[in-house]
């Protein structure tokens, strides 16, 4: 009997082998990884990492190892790209997290895919537009917001703005709570003309070509032109296709600058709370571990889907068949059987009493003249 | 749709006013009763009537798109979202108060009792001094006279509450004022209404 068996699948997992199977289209090949990671590899780069609470544990060898919180140290880490040589992998690995609400940690499923080796938009432009994909993929409504931390690390070069400023004003840029930059760079001792540049750059939100003419009004030095010009060649070629659609250019996209260096990019869907996707550039973690490549990348943790299809989850089968002792086994079988070769996939569970939790589409009673389909409550 | 999260009690009574202002009356429906929902579906706003510490995560939570909440709370729990407007009103300080008559011990470790444990934390360690924090959730003014520990970091608004219990504020940590902040999906998928809200609330704010 032939059948397909991706019925059987829920719908966070038909996307993850539809992603995966987009993923190769593009000449990503799938990179699997140990579960372990020497704790020394997240020591050593505490501020690449979003969550610094890590789960560790001693090997049996006395080494110190620690349970994944994060999967691109890894790939950067042990990248076999060179100059000369570019790689393309993609991955499904669970990773694991301090939850801020319970304190305790938690399993994620993250699906991402990362891109090594001598870049140029071009590539850049492909990473950006299977995020896109990705996000079309879980849904038809979603939306992606694009930054450049170029531009930001360019602007407050060009204005001296000293790094101890830096963090709180990310921080206040990062919540668009312009009215605390404001007094920040005020008690900061910064010029007038520097502070109205640096409130413009972060006020600059909204349609991708009308924001990224704004930013160009705004631009002070060849670092920012560098950036707004990458930013407009991965636009246009996204653009080409229709695939600019949803996409917003918010320069208050400024978290995780230890992390990433250069193009940055968050994505939603309606539906979930909170970006489920978070992709960028990290050159500057290459170059940590003395690599002069150019890396671009995203995760999309797959958690996040199951409270949006929670609501939309259908029945757990499609038939109910309800026997008593009374009933002639062999043609309760019989009717089973039959049941179920009626449809294509057809889930029938046959149960003497309907238990608690299920959900069905329908329910019948099977009795000497076959099945009779239950209407109201069974 | 937009749902509206806001802290029960009198700093509700002051935005829902605001918001009447702006065009987004509930006057007409909010009678100081018990509800927790008010629904104004003419102006498609639904209030969320809910404990003043819960709005950011009703908020961050996305069961609310936007809320308005005291600065205390944003500052102790870190949510993340965005912060769009200081609305000037339910005015205050956060401030370390001691006794009348306290006088700091350097040598020793200072022991801090409050309920804002994150904020009284980061202010001693941007200062470099060692403290222990026990937390507390009410009547904090106590723990200084019962000698539980040697000052407290709280709200003060007039100052009589310390007043009365022969407590002095000895430093200000950081001055408190309600926000207007929104989810971060919300903020992109209903941005004309909420800019718009924004905006409005901009205009008619208390100077």
């Amino acid at each position: 009997m032939e059948q397909d068996v991706t019925q059987a699948l829920r719908r966070e997992e038909k996307i993850t082998l539809a992603l995966r199977a987009l993923y190769e289209q593009y000449g990503f090949r799938k990179y699997r990884m140990g579960k372990f990671e020497e704790y020394e590899l997240y020591m050593e780069n505490k501020s690449f990492l979003k969550n610094p609470n890590i789960i560790t544990f001693h090997d049996l060898d006395g080494r110190l190892m620690a349970l994944k919180p994060d999967v691109t140290l890894s790939i950067a880490k042990n990248t076999r790209a060179t100059a000369q040589s570019s790689e393309k992998v993609y991955y499904l690995e669970n990773v694991y997290w301090l939850e801020k609400q319970s304190g305790g940690y938690k399993e994620v499923n993250q699906l991402g895919l990362e891109s090594i080796g001598r870049l140029d938009a071009y590539s850049y432009y492909e990473v950006m537009l299977l995020a896109q994909e990705t996000l079309k993929a879980i849904s038809e409504s979603y939306r992606m917001q694009v930054s450049h931390i170029g531009f930001w690390v360019a602007l407050l070069d060009g204005l001296s703005i000293e790094e101890a400023v830096r963090p709180e004003l990310f921080s206040c840029v990062h919540g668009k709570r312009l009215h605390e930059l404001k007094a920040l760079l005020d008690g900061a001792g910064v010029a007038p003309f520097a502070a109205e540049l640096i409130m413009q750059a972060a006020s600059l939100c909204g349609d991708f070509a009308k924001t990224l003419a704004a930013a160009r009004r705004i631009a002070i030095s060849n670092g920012m032109t560098d950036a707004l010009n990458e930013l407009e060649t991965v636009y246009g070629l996204l653009s080409q296709n229709g695939g600019a659609e949803g996409m917003t250019l918010d320069f208050s996209l400024v978290n995780d600058c230890d992390y990433y260096d250069g193009l940055i990019f968050q994505g939603y869907v309606e539906g979930v709370p909170r970006a489920l996707l978070f992709g960028g550039y990290y050159g500057k973690l290459l170059r940590k571990f003395s690599r002069n490549l150019d890396a671009i990348g995203f995760a999309v943790y797959l958690n996040e889907l199951d409270v949006l299809f929670r609501s939309q989850r259908g029945a757990d089968v499609d038939a109910l068949i309800l026997y008593d002792e009374t009933a002639d086994l062999s043609a309760l079988k019989i009717a089973a059987d039959s049941l179920r070769a009626r449809g294509d996939g057809l889930r029938v569970r046959v149960e003497k009493k309907i238990p608690e939790d299920l959900r069905y589409q329908k329910a019948f009673r099977f009795t000497e003249s076959g099945l009779e389909e239950v209407t109201g409550d069974a | 749709m937009l749902n509206i999260a806001l802290p029960k009690g009198r700093l509700g009574d002051q935005v829902l006013s605001l918001f009447s202002k702006i065009g987004f009356d509930c006057g007409g429906i909010y009678d100081g009763d018990r509800r927790l929902v008010l629904e104004s579906p003419e102006n498609g706003v639904r209030y969320l009537l809910v404990k003043p510490s819960d709005v950011a995560i009703y908020v961050e939570y996305g069961a609310a798109d936007i809320g308005v909440v005291g600065k205390d709370i944003l500052l102790d729990g870190s949510p993340d979202v965005y912060e769009l407007l200081d609305l000037n009103i339910g005015k205050c300080r956060i401030c370390v108060a001691g006794p009348e008559d306290y006088v700091e011990d350097r040598e020793s470790v200072l022991r801090v009792a409050t309920k804002f444990t994150k904020v009284a934390q980061n202010y001693y360690n941007a200062k470099n001094r060692e403290i222990e924090i026990i937390k507390l959730n009410g009547s904090i003014e106590l723990a200084p006279i019962l000698g539980l520990t040697d000052v407290i970091v709280d709200i003060v608004e007039s100052g009589r509450t310390l007043k009365e219990n022969h407590l002095k504020v000895l430093e200000t940590v950081c001055p408190i004022s309600a926000r207007l902040i929104a989810n971060r999906a919300s903020y992109l998928f209903k941005n004309d209404v909420i800019t718009s809200i924004t905006e409005k609330l901009r205009e008619v704010l208390p100077q």
